[in-house]
């Protein structure tokens, strides 16, 4: 084999590699699917209240044809996927299977919490956020357990009620212990569910406990409906704290009449928060917002690669934009309106943790991309040496960082089906049947609720749709 | 010089076709406890499995076999004695381990204490009553005492489960405690009481 074949052979290579090089860079970032692109039909069929839809397309999502079905891995991240189903069966009312889908998923994520190994962390160095085991933010730990009660609570189930507002204590006093990792998020994002647990612990006839539940509810929120409950449960507790007996006393004076009457509480979930949608961003944008979080080294290398002109987008994943707002909800009691109270605005909260968190992810995108470009040198000077061809040394080095460039897919896996709002309205009727409208996003939820004689009854209105 | 670079290729492609294929060969399978040794041995989360339970109630059982009561129960003739549900206060959905729990109480019971056991499967109602009053405190003795009278029986054998749970960033270990407590319905005395501990963690 003579020279003009050898050369023959290294023009083909070069052409073919070219061409690798060239369709691995354009569909690398922009072609591959994100957590986020899987669960859209979910979201969509929500956005359009067919529920039905919604639910078909999350068992599609989880390789299951029924609800009752659940998925036969859990390792990946199929726990996300259930915490959507669950929240579709929640607006289906269809309240045991959510709570069932909620509990296998609150363990599953347990187990991926704990499941970090030093192998994932390298394929996240060297790859893409999203190739490791999925690590809930603080605030859908606590929705969690939140969300799952109101499926217990709305089932007359106090028992289960009550193991899950355990659990979220649990949860709460360990995130507590580690604000420093996200200590501002976690206040608003408890309260739900401290005043979902206090209302359980209330009913189950344990005053002191629902009383510290309640305490915890109004460390981060006035909520003017506690007045009356706490008033009447300081008779009959001797817990107390300032801002227990600021609500009580804020409350009205006339005792709560030990009659035949019942109480009500009608739970609003409406609205929902937004996903993580994949974007490429400019470089230089890239490198102000991750400033902050990299190292000066390493800031310097970026600046100098995007200077040469060697990198120009960076993949990144962002909160898609989201209805800035919600009219909020009217609840109609037999003819009496009454305006329900906001407890929770989790879109600011899902906002606000995605602010704190925006610098390092985009920094762990920016290191990624050095990385791909010490690699990719790497593998070029490997490349050289080896086929005694520098130009095939370059085309390597090309591909080695397309192929890495498109393998860096940005993680948008969040729990996205979260409610944007949780509302609450809570009042004493008298025992009997009742006429209840909830005028929601444009619907109207009409219902008939019996209340019988010294009892209490939870009513969920959920509605996740956003146009 | 070309075909030492191409040749790496090659292989890396086959060894990644080989890893893909050896991995798609090894799928969940339905496996039998008697032919899979150490099946029921392992921990599958921190919730109560069989294993716990029979060691729960191990030792409660070894407790009673040699408490007074036993001496009490052997000098009446046949006693009438109720086993009633387990009250869950853990942070664990165990309700069903619980249920399992209560039916492992009345076997043992009925095939080493000397007393008639009374069931409250056939007492739906009953049963009913009294899972809806277990959700709340107002639980107490002279309830218990007035369930027995319904049930028509000498003794109730009543229970429930605590659980400290604590967690930290790479662990969770939840402590249970099963409470075993015998009343006179007569009386209402408590005539023996056992606390048997399993603890389950993730790390």
């Amino acid at each position: 084999m003579g020279d003009k074949s050898k050369r023959q052979r290294v023009d083909r290579l070069t052409r073919t590699a070219v061409t690798l090089a060239a369709v691995i860079g354009l569909t690398g970032g922009a072609g591959c699917k994100t957590f986020s692109d899987y669960t859209r039909a979910t979201r969509t069929a929500l956005s359009a209240n067919d529920h039905e839809a919604a639910l078909s397309a999350s068992n599609r999502a989880l390789g299951v044809k029924r609800a009752e079905q659940l998925p036969e891995r859990l390792e990946g991240d199929e726990a996300l996927l259930l915490l959507d189903r669950a929240m579709v069966l929640q607006v289906l009312h269809e309240f045991e299977l959510s709570s069932r889908d909620f509990q296998v998923a609150d363990k599953a994520l347990e187990i991926l919490d704990f499941s970090r190994s030093s192998a994932n962390e390298i394929v996240r160095y060297m790859f893409s956020d999203s190739a490791g085991p999925y690590k809930a933010r603080p605030y859908e730990k606590l929705m969690l357990n939140t969300i799952n009660m109101i499926n217990y609570l709305a089932n007359q189930n106090l028992e289960g009620a009550k193991v899950e507002a355990r659990r979220f204590a649990i949860i709460r006093e360990y995130l507590l212990g580690d604000a420093n990792k996200d200590g501002a998020a976690l206040g608003p994002a408890g309260v739900p569910g401290s005043y979902l647990a206090g209302f359980a612990f209330e009913k189950a006839g344990n005053p002191g406990e629902a009383l510290r539940y309640y305490d915890e509810a109004l460390q981060a929120a006035g909520i003017p409906s506690l007045g009356e409950p706490i008033r009447r449960l300081t008779q009959i507790s001797g817990y107390r704290t300032p801002r227990l007996e600021q609500a009580a006393s804020s409350s009205p004076s006339t005792p709560t009449p030990e009659d035949e009457s019942g109480e009500i509480l009608i739970v609003i979930n409406y609205g929902r928060v937004p996903a993580l949608v994949a974007k490429r961003v400019p470089i230089g944008l890239a490198l102000t917002v991750a400033a902050a979080f990299l190292p000066r080294d390493a800031w310097q290398q970026a600046n100098r690669l995007a200077a040469q002109g060697l990198v120009t987008w960076i993949n990144y994943p962002e909160l898609a934009p989201t209805r800035a707002d919600y009219p909020a909800p009217l609840v109609t009691i037999d003819g009496v309106a009454r305006a329900p109270e906001e407890i929770a605005n989790v879109d600011a909260i899902v906002h606000h943790a995605w602010d704190d968190s925006k610098g390092r992810v985009m920094a762990a995108a920016v290191t990624r991309m050095l990385t791909r470009a010490a690699v990719g040198a790497g593998v070029g000077v490997a490349a050289g040496k080896g086929s005694g061809h520098s130009e095939i040394g370059v085309l390597a080095s090309m591909i080695a960082q397309a192929s890495m460039a498109a393998a860096d897919k940005p993680d948008t896996r969040s729990w996205a089906t979260l409610p944007a709002r949780i509302a609450v309205a809570r009042m004493r009727l008298p025992a009997g049947k009742h006429a209840i409208q909830v005028d929601l996003l444009g619907h109207r939820h009409v219902l008939e609720a019996t209340i019988e004689p010294k009892q209490w009854l939870v009513l969920d209105i959920t509605d996740l749709s956003t146009l | 010089m070309i075909r030492h670079f191409v040749a790496p290729v090659q292989m890396i492609v086959v060894l990644l076709a080989g890893s893909l294929c050896l991995s798609g060969c090894a799928g969940p399978r339905a496996v039998r406890g008697q032919d899979t040794p150490g099946l029921d041995n392992a921990a599958m989360s921190t919730s109560l499995d069989r294993k716990d339970l029979e060691k729960a109630l191990k030792i409660s059982m070894e407790a009673l076999r040699t408490s007074k009561l036993m001496a009490q129960w052997e000098a009446e003739n046949d006693p009438t004695v109720g086993v009633l549900p387990l009250r869950n206060e853990t942070s664990e959905h165990i309700d069903s381990a619980l249920n399992a729990l209560m039916t492992e109480i009345e076997s043992q019971l009925i095939n080493f204490a000397p007393v008639r056991v009374i069931s409250l499967e056939d007492q739906d109602t009953l049963i009913e009553e009294i899972r809806h009053q277990q959700q709340s405190s107002a639980f107490n003795q002279a309830q218990v005492a007035a369930w027995g009278r319904q049930m028509g029986v000498r003794y109730i054998v009543s229970g429930k489960v605590f659980s400290t749970d604590e967690r930290t960033e790479s662990a969770r270990r939840v402590q249970y405690y099963l409470f075993i407590r015998c009343v006179s319905v007569e009386t209402g005395e408590i005539l023996f009481q056992n606390q048997a501990p399993i603890t389950k963690a993730i790390i």
